[in-house]
């Protein structure tokens, strides 16, 4: 009997890990295309803000969540071409810009809210509900913990091995690793590295922006101030974790999702331990992990410097 | 814009064009912001003159606003300051949120205990316990970055959240006042008298806060630009390489840089709680430590602009509120302005749009811009 409590614990504690992963894959992978293409964007957590944002009100105006899915994205794209054009074009420094686009997102994002309701209270939108997926998701246990969810976390799967292949093993990716390694060989050998910045820019943005959107929409249906708190740098986090690839980024993700879940489950549990430790865990335990990984080498050679140079 | 060669600027035209840069840079850029402010306001559908009308209504109605000015000015000039030292010395510390947490929560820890000190001890040590504490968190990301070479924004962020729950679980638990009673709010006793800050210009809520940040600013300048220290930390902001060649200790620089960045914003948080919240509360700060990092940039790091610029956001801020109230505009308006100042700044579009008014004041140097 105690056997099945656990059983049961766990599996609940995984899915739960799983749900709560995805954002932050979604983000980590945009991480992974800026940093693989040479810029560092700190704005992360700003385009993901965004995207919480803007999937409301595509969900809002379109009467449904996919709808919400394509105004994330296009928020969290917006912010990555002013991005672009800051950093790139205008050759402003990319961790202060990143900065700023942070605030920038936040800001905007609750003004034009509290311009919308004074009372600061959205309406309710359409939102993903889970979706079990036929045969599969009546496996015991796995089915249970992978197969119960929403849209968006399959579609997270599916880009774990395309993101890998097209990252990895096409001449695309190796065009877009070349700017990061060495923006100048990349141009002499015909690659337009301004061009493929700014799109890396764009694509990361929105990922992070279907990152943010399903924070408003995959587990609540509606918007409020504060959805992001910190998700962004923690999928920042997690890209290094990874060594930007694909798959291992996504279980550094899944590491921070479970770590997530324990939090919120332990809360329940009546523990000695206050729960404002508990809250504090996930960002404790990505601090730790970044503290101990992040000066492993193969960082992209030009990650954070400007091209051309000025 | 942190390796600017103005920056290691040292004979006495050069010294003064920084200034008058210092002075002029936040005024244009905030200038700028409000511009485009006005183009999303409008997009609500609110009229822009009609809201900015407000806007200054709000600051200058009375001497009791501008007070109220310089108390929202009081914090973000003393974390800017410590922010500028850092950003001057190549630390891009965007942890002063969480230095101004645990700053704020040593300094009122020591300020409500009734040891029956005269006022100036017990506010002096509350500072000191307020920089300690603030000091403290900045250390260990400080560390991090000069000997491991850990980019400090992502542990300074990380530690903000951290150190906002570790407040949060005092002013919860180990120092809530009266923790017996149902409906307690999450905050710690009132600080004693003895360490409150005086009041200095009545009826307004204008605190000894903003003239101890004026004598900060004072000391920063002649710390940066007069004395050793200042010249090898911003060598160190330009080149950790050139300087070490040069026989300074880049680590050792970079360590001490954030250690006072931290007690700053650490300074900065306790003289909040001792000069107008008088108690230590849950989430107590609206983002000070974020909105001072445009503050820094925005005075172009310098103690002069800082100065300026903390005065010009805090008049915004108060403006903001009365804009709120009587045209309906989001105070959060302020944000979307500081970040289009640090976008400003960032680019340096000032500074090549300023480029023939400094020739004025600049001695004649050819320059290949």
């Amino acid at each position: 009997m105690e056997e099945f409590l656990w059983v049961s614990f766990l599996v609940s504690l995984l899915a739960a890990g799983v749900r709560l992963a995805t954002p932050l894959f979604f983000a980590a992978l945009g991480g992974i295309t800026n940093e693989l293409s040479g810029v560092l964007n700190i704005g992360l957590e700003g385009m993901m803000v965004a995207g919480t944002f803007g999937a409301y009100i595509g969900a809002l105006l379109s009467g449904s969540e996919w709808g919400g899915a394509l105004g994330g994205m296009l928020a969290g794209g917006l912010l990555g071409l002013l991005f672009a054009f800051l950093s790139i074009t205008l050759g402003g420094d990319q961790v202060v810009l990143g900065t700023g686009l942070n605030i920038f997102a936040l800001g905007l994002t609750s003004f034009f809210f509290r311009s919308m309701y004074k009372a600061g209270i959205s309406q309710f939108v359409p939102s993903f509900q889970a979706w079990n997926v036929p045969l599969l998701s009546d496996i015991p246990i796995i089915g249970q913990i992978f197969f119960r969810q929403v849209p968006l976390v399959y579609m997270a799967y599916m880009l774990i091995p395309t993101a890998t292949l097209i990252l990895y093993k096409t001449t695309w990716g190796l065009e877009l690793r070349c700017c990061g390694e060495h923006p100048r060989a990349a141009e002499t050998v015909g690659i337009d590295v301004i061009k493929m910045r700014y799109f890396a820019l764009v694509l990361s943005g929105m990922l992070a922006g279907l990152g943010g959107t399903f924070l408003s929409l995959g587990q609540i249906s509606a918007f409020t101030e504060g959805l992001v708190s910190g998700r962004g740098f923690i999928a920042l986090a997690a890209v290094i974790f990874g060594r930007w690839r694909p798959p291992n980024v996504a279980l550094a993700c899944l590491l921070f999702g479970v770590a997530d879940a324990l939090q919120l489950r332990l809360q329940g549990f009546g523990l000695p331990i206050r729960y404002e430790f508990l809250l504090m865990f996930p960002y404790l335990l990505t601090l730790i992990t970044f503290i101990l990984f992040v000066n492993r080498g193969d960082a992209p050679a030009a990650l954070g410097k400007p091209y051309p140079e000025r | 814009m942190r390796t600017l060669p103005s920056l290691l600027a040292n004979t006495a035209a050069e010294r003064l064009s920084h200034s008058i840069r210092a002075l002029l840079q936040p005024l244009g850029a905030v200038l700028a912001a409000l511009v485009v402010g006005a183009a999303l306001i409008a997009l609500t559908g609110v009229d822009p003159f009609f809201a900015y009308q407000k806007m200054w209504e709000g600051i200058a109605k009375s001497n009791y606003q501008i007070g109220l000015v310089l108390v929202k000015a009081t914090p973000l000039l003393i974390i800017g300051l410590g922010l500028g030292l850092a950003f001057n010395s190549g630390v891009f510390n965007i942890g002063a949120e969480g230095q101004l947490y645990m700053g704020a929560l040593i300094g009122t820890a020591i300020a409500i205990q009734a040891w029956g000190l005269p006022a100036w001890l017990h506010i002096l040590l509350s500072l000191v316990g307020g920089f300690v504490g603030g000091g403290l968190w900045g250390l260990l990301p400080g560390y991090l970055k000069a000997r491991h070479n850990i980019n400090e924004v992502i542990t300074t962020i990380l530690l903000n959240y951290i150190a906002i729950y570790i407040v949060s679980y005092f002013t919860h638990g180990p120092l809530r006042d009266n923790p017996f009673a149902e409906a307690a709010l999450p905050q710690t006793p009132e600080v004693q008298p003895s360490s409150q800050l005086p009041l200095i210009w009545p009826p307004t809520r204008l605190h000894a806060g903003f003239p101890l940040g004026i004598l900060l600013a004072a000391i920063l300048y002649i710390v940066t630009y007069r004395m050793a220290f200042g010249y090898k930390a911003r060598a160190v902001g330009s080149s950790p390489a050139a300087a070490h060649y040069a026989g300074m200790n880049p680590t050792q620089i970079m360590v001490i840089v954030m250690v006072v960045s931290g007690g700053l914003a650490g300074i900065a948080g306790t003289v909040e709680i001792l000069g107008v919240q008088h108690r230590l509360r849950d989430m107590f700060s609206p983002g000070l430590g974020y909105s001072a990092i445009a503050i820094a940039l925005m005075g172009n790091n310098h103690p002069l602009g800082i100065l300026l610029a903390s005065v010009v956001f805090g008049a915004l801020q108060v403006g903001a509120n009365n804009m709120q109230a009587l045209a309906g505009v989001p105070v959060t308006i302020v944000d979307v302005i500081q970040a289009m100042v640090i976008f400003f700044v960032a680019v340096g579009a000032i500074i090549r749009w300023r480029a023939p008014l400094m020739a004025l004041f600049k001695p004649k140097r050819v320059t290949s811009d």
